[in-house]
């Protein structure tokens, strides 16, 4: 039997959820490379239901490199899809999701929006010298192998050189890199996201 | 090709593949053309990216002791290897034997990079050498390949049952193509080329291969 004030307790506890839920979703979330055609985060945020039909669209469709985001890129975040290039490489811009795009297309909400393919660029990549094979004295340019952005990564004496302006962030040279922890990371320097404003959305 | 290999009555052709860590094998397939030529020739097309049955080998080689492939490559009786002809920035040629990566897993590939790709290509074919060796040089990609390459047209075909004798011949013919662009003076410089030799997977004595040509219209 529950008593009286055991009840009364469970009821304040109750009345905490909302409120914690309310501060922890204030704290900043960490950067996340998101799917192409994503507007600007703040309405990314809002406009994000966390449903998770992009990321099932990405697995079915796609080759299924977008995944939640888990509680370790902040609570804010959790459950809004985020690009995982050690899943697999997003095939948006290169590959077979060109002018596809199934998790754009899957978006009930129009947070993430259609970008044309020439525009899309999810970020780049970002390099370790101290772990990267080539670096350390190795045979390898794989990622200047994979990589299929027109002069994003262009070797020099057998070490790769990394042009972020041309990179799209697909991932590939991530997800291929064979140094172990990887040499390469995908970060979101240099994203394009879709913008509002009265004049509605731009990029 | 696969109607003269179907003269010879195999149980099964399979032709497969396993393509460069991050493209997807099966698309590859459709991109290049090979799905429209098998289909209707009672060949089976296998994209090995898709199989997870792996086998572990050990190898006769120098650097690369053990080596996981494909089971289906391993259960195979004869293998022929059909690569086109390119330029490659790390193995500085992939033809016939730098093909036989493609009975690799992805995380096996990578591994030959950090070991050291040269030798593991040649420690590779110590087990799997190719039985015949087909090298499409109709189109030749040149200078800065594996990935956009310059493609320059080429006029040859070159068959052969020793993998390390065709390479030379193939390497020779490309470094031809790239003049004054290519890194090295001869094709005998191509490290695993040269290794392969030192390990009798072939010949890469010029003056014992006897290059037979025959012309097509």
């Amino acid at each position: 039997m529950t008593t009286r004030r055991e009840l009364f307790r469970m009821m304040l506890g109750l009345l905490f959820i909302p409120l914690a839920g309310g501060f922890l979703s204030m704290l900043p979330g960490g950067r996340v490379v998101r799917p192409p055609g994503a507007v600007d985060e703040r309405l990314f945020l809002e406009l994000c239901t966390r449903c998770g039909i992009c990321v099932k669209a990405c697995s079915s469709e796609g080759r299924g490199t977008l995944e939640p985001c888990g509680l370790l890129d902040g609570v804010s975040m959790m459950g809004t899809p985020k690009v995982n290039p050690l899943r697999a490489p997003c095939e948006s811009r290169y590959g077979m999701c060109e002018g596809r795009l199934p998790c754009v297309r899957s978006c009930p909400t129009g947070a993430l929006r259609w970008i044309e393919p020439e525009e899309i660029k999810l970020g780049s990549v970002s390099w370790s010298p101290d772990r990267c094979i080539a670096v350390l004295g190795g045979e390898c340019l794989v990622c200047a192998e994979v990589c299929p952005a027109p002069g994003a990564i262009t070797p020099r004496n057998g070490i790769p050189v990394f042009h972020s302006n041309r990179c799209v962030g697909c991932g590939r040279c991530v997800y291929a890199c064979p140094a172990d922890p990887k040499a390469l990371n995908l970060m979101p320097e240099g994203e394009r996201r879709h913008h509002w404003d009265r004049a509605g959305f731009s990029r | 090709m696969i109607e003269v290999v179907k003269d010879a009555g195999p149980r099964e052709i399979i032709v497969a593949e396993s393509a460069v860590r991050g493209y997807n094998t099966s698309s590859n397939f459709e991109a290049t053309g090979v799905a429209d030529v098998v289909r209707g020739l009672g060949v089976r097309l296998v994209d090995l990216d898709k199989s997870s049955e792996v086998v572990k080998v050990k190898t006769l080689g120098r650097l690369l002791g053990e080596v996981s492939i494909f089971k289906l490559a391993y259960d195979a009786d004869v293998i022929i290897s059909v690569p086109k002809l390119k330029r490659h920035s790390q193995a500085i040629v992939t033809i016939s034997m730098k093909n036989m990566m493609g009975i690799l897993p992805g995380d096996q590939k990578g591994m030959f990079h950090v070991l050291g790709l040269q030798q593991c290509i040649a420690d590779l074919n110590t087990v799997f050498r190719p039985d015949l060796a087909i090298v499409d040089a109709t189109e030749v990609m040149t200078v800065s390949g594996p990935g956009m390459g310059r493609m320059v047209p080429g006029e040859a075909i070159l068959v052969s049952r020793d993998p390390v004798a065709l390479d030379l011949i193939a390497a020779e013919y490309l470094f031809r193509l790239e003049g004054d662009e290519n890194p090295l003076e001869t094709a005998l410089n191509v490290p695993h080329i040269k290794l392969a030799a030192e390990l009798g997977i072939g010949i890469n004595d010029p003056s014992r291969i006897r290059v037979v040509e025959e012309k097509t219209s």
